[in-house]
C-alpha cells in the first residue's frame, strides 16, 4: 500500500489553505536556489564573452549569441564523441553486471550451497571496498597486458557490482515460493525459472539499479582519468576536465556550452523515466 | 557516485525486515553455476588487487622502475610521519565535518517539506533530485564560474548588498568551505529522496495515535513519531553521506587541483598523484590502505554509535 | 465521567465518492454502540470524524455537550484503540502509556529530554503521571511489561497496551475502530470478554466499529447498522434481529443469511408465489420480498395440512453441513429456485431420512408470524395476514 502519498493529516482547522501556501513559497525558493546553477549554466551559453566578464549581471543574455558557444565547444573538442563512449561504457557495464549479479544473487536468496556464507560475507565486505581501493592493482595489471586505452579498460572494475548483488538478493528473497514450486512443477529448469519469471516480475528493482548504474558510470571520473589518455576515449566528465583546462580563464560562454551538451542527455533521461525512478528507490523491498 | 549509487537502493531495502524462505538443498554445482561470473569477477577484480595493494604496501615498488624490494612497513612509517599526509586527511575530515550535517539535514528538511504539501510531490522531488544527476565534473565548472572571485553572479550579489567580493577558489581558508558548498548542492537531493523512503514506511496510524493523544502540531508529531522512526534511516544516510564526502575528487580534481598552496588537498586526489603522477606505487599503495582503513573505522564507529538507539522495530 | 455523543447531519464526500451521507446518530452517556457494516460502508470514516481525524464536510458532532465540530482531537475528550494498535514502537510500554498524561500536562519545554527535567514541577507531575501509568497497567494486567518494547510483546499484549494507553486519559469516550480483527478466534472471543468488562468497570461510553456481526450482538446495548454510508437502522441487538426495518439488515444479521425470496404482487393486498396467493395488508409494489429465518422452517410431511397461517414452501435438496446438534440443509426451491438454506436439528433430519421418503423432495413450513416482508427498495412492509390457495389460471372462473 506504501504509495508516495501518506500525508500526515493537517491539523482539522488551523487555516490550512495558508500554511500550505509558505509551505510551497519555502520549497520553491529552495528549488530556486539549487537549481539557479542549471539556469546560470544555460543562459551563460547564450553569452557572449564580453558580456561574461563585464561583471555586472543579468538574467538574461544582453546579446544572444545563438549557437556560437556551441559550435565553438563541439569544434574545440569532441563532445559527442565522448558522449558516444560514455554510452558505450555504460551500457556495456550495465549489461555484465546484470548478468553476473542477478544469477549470484539469486543463487544465494534461494539456495543453500556450501561456501555461500563465505560468498555473502564477501559481498558485504565488498560493499564497503571504493573502486579506488583495488585501482592500483587493476591499472598495474592492464598496463602490463597492454589493454590501456580501451573500452574493456573503462569497464574492467565496474563489471562486478556487489551492490547489484547485495539488492537482487534482497528483492529476490521476497521473490513467492509458490510460483517457483509452480514452474518446477511444470518442468521448466532452474535457469529458466530466474530468466523467465523471476526476472520479469522484479523490473522496478532492476529498472531503479540500472539507473543508477548508468548515472555513476556516466559520471565517473577517477578510473578514466586514470586508465585513458587517448583522447578519442574519453568519457565525458574526462572530456570536460581536460576540456575546461585550457579554456578557464578564457572561454566560459564555450565552457557552459560544453558543461550543458555533457548534463543534458541523463537529465532528459530522468526527467523521462522521473516516475519509476523514484517509486522504484522508495518501493524497492516493500512489495 | 558509485557509493551513491549503492545507497539509494540499499536503503529502500535495508529498512525492510526479510522474511524467512524456505531455501532448497539443490546440487551445490547448481547454485554454484549461478553465483560462477560474479564469484569469477569477484576474485578478479576485487579479492586479488586488494591483497596485491596490500602486498605492494610493502614494497618500494615504482612503475617503470627495474627493481623491487620488500621494505616491509617502511612506506607505512613513512606515510605516517609526513605531515603532508596529516594535513590531508585533516583537510578531509573537515571537508566531510561540513558536508554530511548540511547535506543530511538538507535532506530531512526538502524531505519532510515535500511530502507535507498534498500537490507538486513529484515535481518537487524531481527538482531536487536534479542535482544528483548532473555530471559532476560539468556543474563544477558551472560553480567555478558562480563563484568566481570577480564575475561570478554570486559575488555580484555580495557586492550589491555592500560585502567585499570572496574569492571562494582563492582564498585557502575559504577553498573547502566553497568545495564543501558544492558537495551538499550535490548531495541534498539524494539524501532527500532516502529520507522520502523512509518517511513514506511509516504508518499513519502512529500520526493519528498521536494526534489522539495530543500531540498534533508539527513540532510534537515530529519529535514524537516522524524522527524517532526515521532512524534507521537517519543512520543510513548519515553513513553514506560520510562515506561519499569522504571520498571527494572530482571536484578537487577539476576545480582547484589541491590549491590553493595545498588547502584543497583531499585524501584521493593525494593517492591519485602519488600512484599515478608521481608514479611511487608502493607509497600509495600505503596510502590506500590506511585510505580503506579510515572508511572502515569510519562506517563502524557511526554504525555502533547509533546501532542501540535504533533498531527497535 | 462518560459523555454522549451526538451527530448531526453529517456529510463527507471524497473525491466523487459520498462516503457519509446526512449521518445524524445519538449515542447515550455510558452506552456501547457498535458501528456494523461491511467493508467501505463508511464506519470507519464515521469514528474517525467522532475522534477529530477526519475532517468532514457539514454537519456537528456534539460530545457531551459541547459542540465539538471544530475543535481537534486532543481536546475532545476522546481516547481510541486503533486495528493496528499503533504504539509508538521506539518507547516502552509505560512511555506508551504515560504518552497522552504527558502531552496533556507537561508543556514543551518540560518534554525536551534531558534538559525538560528541570523545570518547575515537573518532577511532581513526572511522579503523578508514572503512578497512573502503574495503576492502568494493573488493571490491564501488563505491569510486569512495563519496560518493554511493544516489538517484544505477542498480539494479544499490545492490545492491552492500546487498551490502556486508552484508559489512562479516562476519556468520556472510548473509540475501537476493529481492535479484534487482528488476533486469531480464541484470543478474539477472550478479549470480547475484557472489552465488555472494562465497559462494566468504567461506564464510560464506547463507540465500536467492525464489521463481524457477532461482535456487534455480543458486546453492545445499541448496534447502529451502517451501509453505503447511511445509517439504515439502529437498535438494540434484539431489535435488529426480531424487527429489521430494511432487507439489508436482515441480511446481514444472523447467520447463516436470512432466506429472502423475490415475489410478484398483481394486485393489492395479495402476492403470488407461483400456484400460492398470499394476502398482504397494505399495497405494494410489483416486487417483494420475503424473509424468513433458516431456523424457522420446520421439516414437513408433505401430507401434512397447512393452516391459514402456515406457508408451505416445496424445495429440492442439494447438500447438508453437520454442525453438531443442527444441520444447515442446502436446498433450492422447487419453482423459484432460488436457494433456501434452512437450519434444523441433526436428530429431525435423521427422522425425515429414516421414513425413506424421497430425500430428494422437501417441504418446509414457516409461521406466517415468522416471515418478514420488504418492498421492492428494501424497507419493511407490515405483516402478512393470511394463506388461502387458489387454483390454477385454467382452472379458475373467470
Amino acid at each position: 500500500m506504501n504509495t508516495l502519498n501518506p500525508a500526515p493529516a493537517d491539523r482539522l482547522l488551523s487555516r490550512p489553505a495558508l500554511y500550505t501556501l509558505l509551505r510551497h513559497a519555502i520549497l520553491l525558493a529552495l528549488a530556486f536556489v539549487m537549481l539557479f546553477p542549471f539556469y546560470w549554466m544555460i543562459v551563460t551559453s547564450f553569452r557572449p564573452a564580453q558580456e561574461v566578464f563585464s561583471g555586472t549581471f543579468n538574467w538574461l543574455p544582453r546579446q544572444f549569441t545563438g549557437w556560437d558557444n556551441f559550435r565553438t565547444a563541439l569544434n574545440d573538442a569532441p563532445l559527442l564523441l565522448y558522449m558516444f563512449n560514455g554510452a558505450v561504457v555504460c551500457l556495456g557495464v550495465l549489461l555484465v553486471q546484470l548478468a553476473t549479479a542477478i544469477p549470484c544473487g539469486w543463487a544465494l536468496a534461494r539456495y543453500r550451497f556450501r561456501g555461500e556464507r563465505v560468498l555473502f560475507g564477501l559481498v558485504l565486505l565488498g560493499l564497503c571496498i571504493p573502486i579506488q581501493v583495488p585501482a592500483i592493482p587493476l591499472f598495474l595489471g592492464l598496463a602490463i597486458t597492454d589493454l590501456l586505452n580501451t573500452y574493456f579498460a573503462l569497464m574492467v572494475p565496474f563489471f562486478l557490482s556487489v551492490f547489484a548483488i547485495f539488492l537482487f538478493r534482497q528483492s529476490f528473497k521476497t521473490f513467492p515460493e509458490d510460483i517457483v514450486q509452480a514452474a518446477r512443477l511444470d518442468g521448466l529448469s532452474e535457469k529458466a525459472i530466474l530468466w523467465t519469471i523471476v526476472v520479469p516480475a522484479s523490473k522496478p528493482a532492476i529498472a531503479a539499479f540500472a539507473v543508477f548504474s548508468v548515472t555513476s558510470h556516466w559520471n565517473d571520473l577517477y578510473w578514466p582519468l586514470i586508465v585513458i589518455t587517448n583522447a578519442e576515449l574519453m568519457t565525458p566528465p574526462l572530456g570536460l576536465a581536460s576540456f575546461a583546462d585550457p579554456e578557464s580563464g578564457a572561454n566560459f560562454g564555450a565552457l557552459m556550452a560544453s558543461a550543458t551538451i555533457v548534463t543534458l542527455p541523463l537529465m532528459v533521461l530522468f526527467l523521462f523515466i522521473q516516475r519509476h525512478f523514484i517509486q522504484g528507490v522508495t518501493n524497492t523491498g516493500v512489495k | 557516485m558509485n557509493t551513491i549509487a549503492t545507497a539509494a537502493i540499499t536503503a529502500a531495502t535495508a529498512t525492510e525486515p526479510t522474511p524467512a524462505k524456505t531455501k532448497y538443498r539443490w546440487p551445490d554445482s547448481l547454485a554454484w553455476w549461478f553465483a560462477l561470473p560474479a564469484s569469477f569477477l569477484m576474485l578478479t577484480t576485487l579479492i586479488l588487487p586488494v591483497v596485491i595493494v596490500a602486498l605492494l604496501s610493502f614494497t618500494n615498488y615504482e612503475l617503470g622502475m627495474p627493481d623491487t624490494a620488500f621494505v616491509g612497513i617502511d612506506n607505512y612509517l613513512s606515510v605516517l610521519s609526513d605531515p603532508k599526509f596529516w594535513h590531508v586527511l585533516r583537510n578531509t575530515l573537515l571537508y566531510t565535518l561540513f558536508v554530511v550535517p548540511g547535506s543530511v539535514i538538507g535532506g530531512l528538511l526538502l524531505a519532510v517539506l515535500v511530502q507535507s504539501v498534498g500537490k507538486g510531490r513529484r515535481l518537487y522531488q524531481c527538482l531536487f533530485f536534479l542535482p544528483v544527476t548532473a555530471t559532476l565534473v560539468a556543474m563544477a565548472t558551472v560553480w567555478k564560474y558562480l563563484l568566481h572571485g570577480q564575475i561570478g553572479p554570486v559575488n555580484q550579489l555580495l557586492h550589491s548588498l555592500g560585502f567585499t567580493p570572496i574569492e571562494f577558489f582563492g582564498d585557502p581558508g575559504m577553498v573547502l568551505f566553497s568545495l564543501a558548498v558544492i558537495g551538499v548542492w550535490q548531495l541534498a537531493g539524494f539524501n532527500m529522496v532516502l529520507f522520502i523512503a523512509g518517511l513514506v514506511a511509516i504508518p499513519q496510524d502512529l500520526y493519528d495515535a498521536a494526534s489522539v493523544d495530543g500531540a498534533d502540531r508539527p513540532l510534537d508529531r515530529f519529535f514524537t513519531v516522524t524522527l524517532p522512526l526515521l532512524g534507521p534511516t537517519m543512520l543510513f544516510v548519515i553513513v553514506t553521506s560520510s562515506l561519499t564526502a569522504f571520498k571527494v575528487f572530482d571536484t578537487v580534481a577539476v576545480l582547484t587541483r589541491g590549491g590553493p598552496q595545498g588547502a584543497s588537498e583531499v585524501i584521493l586526489y593525494q593517492i591519485y598523484l602519488e600512484g599515478f603522477q608521481y608514479l611511487r606505487t608502493g607509497s600509495a599503495a600505503a596510502m590506500t590502505v590506511l585510505f580503506l582503513a579510515c572508511i572502515l573505522v569510519l562506517s563502524w564507529l557511526q554504525t555502533r554509535i547509533t546501532e542501540r538507539k535504533v533498531h527497535y522495530l | 465521567m462518560a459523555a454522549s455523543v451526538s451527530l448531526a447531519q453529517i456529510e463527507k464526500v471524497y473525491g466523487t465518492k459520498r462516503t457519509l451521507n446526512n449521518v445524524s446518530l445519538d449515542v447515550a452517556a455510558g452506552e456501547f454502540l457498535t458501528l456494523v457494516g461491511p467493508s467501505g460502508c463508511g464506519k470507519s470514516t464515521l469514528l474517525r470524524i467522532i475522534a477529530g481525524l477526519t475532517p468532514h464536510d457539514s454537519g456537528q458532532v456534539h460530545i457531551g455537550e459541547r459542540d465539538v465540530t471544530a475543535l481537534p482531537a486532543r481536546d475532545r475528550n476522546v481516547s481510541m484503540v486503533f486495528q493496528s494498535y499503533a504504539l509508538y514502537p521506539h518507547m516502552t510500554v509505560a512511555e506508551n502509556i504515560a504518552t497522552p498524561l504527558r502531552m496533556q500536562r507537561l508543556p514543551a519545554i518540560a518534554r525536551i529530554p534531558l534538559i525538560g527535567r528541570f523545570w518547575p514541577g515537573s518532577r511532581k507531575r513526572r511522579a503523578e503521571i508514572a503512578q497512573e501509568v502503574a495503576a492502568v497497567a494493573a488493571q490491564v494486567e501488563i505491569e510486569n511489561l512495563l519496560h518493554s518494547r511493544p516489538a517484544q510483546l505477542s498480539g494479544g499484549q499490545r492490545q492491552r497496551v492500546a487498551v490502556a494507553r486508552a484508559m489512562v486519559k479516562q476519556p468520556g469516550v472510548f473509540l475501537m475502530d476493529e481492535p479484534l480483527s487482528n488476533l486469531d478466534a480464541r484470543l478474539r472471543v477472550h478479549m470480547r470478554a475484557e472489552i465488555s468488562a472494562l465497559h462494566q468497570r468504567t461506564g464510560a461510553t464506547f463507540i465500536y466499529v467492525t464489521h463481524d456481526q457477532v461482535e456487534a450482538m455480543t458486546l453492545s446495548t445499541r448496534v447502529a447498522v451502517v451501509m453505503d454510508g447511511c445509517i439504515v437502522q439502529v437498535g438494540t441487538p434484539r431489535e435488529l434481529y426480531d424487527d429489521p426495518q430494511d432487507i439489508r439488515v436482515a441480511r446481514f444479521i444472523g447467520s447463516p443469511e436470512m432466506n429472502t425470496l423475490a415475489i410478484t404482487s398483481d394486485s393489492p393486498h395479495r402476492a403470488w408465489l407461483k400456484d400460492a396467493s398470499i394476502q398482504l395488508p397494505v399495497q405494494a409494489a410489483d416486487t417483494v420480498h420475503m424473509g424468513f429465518r433458516p431456523e424457522h422452517l420446520k421439516l414437513a410431511d408433505r401430507s401434512t395440512h397447512h393452516g391459514a397461517h402456515t406457508l408451505s414452501i416445496p424445495a429440492l435438496f442439494e447438500r447438508m453441513e453437520v454442525l453438531g446438534h443442527d444441520a444447515l440443509l442446502f436446498c433450492r426451491h422447487a419453482q423459484a429456485q432460488e436457494t433456501i438454506v434452512a437450519r434444523a436439528p441433526v436428530a429431525d433430519v435423521d427422522q425425515m431420512r429414516s421414513r425413506g421418503n424421497g430425500w430428494d423432495k422437501l417441504t418446509f413450513e414457516i409461521d406466517l408470524a415468522q416471515t418478514f416482508w420488504f418492498n421492492a427498495q428494501g424497507s419493511r412492509l407490515p405483516p402478512a395476514t393470511s394463506v388461502c390457495e387458489i387454483l390454477p389460471l385454467h382452472k379458475r372462473v373467470s
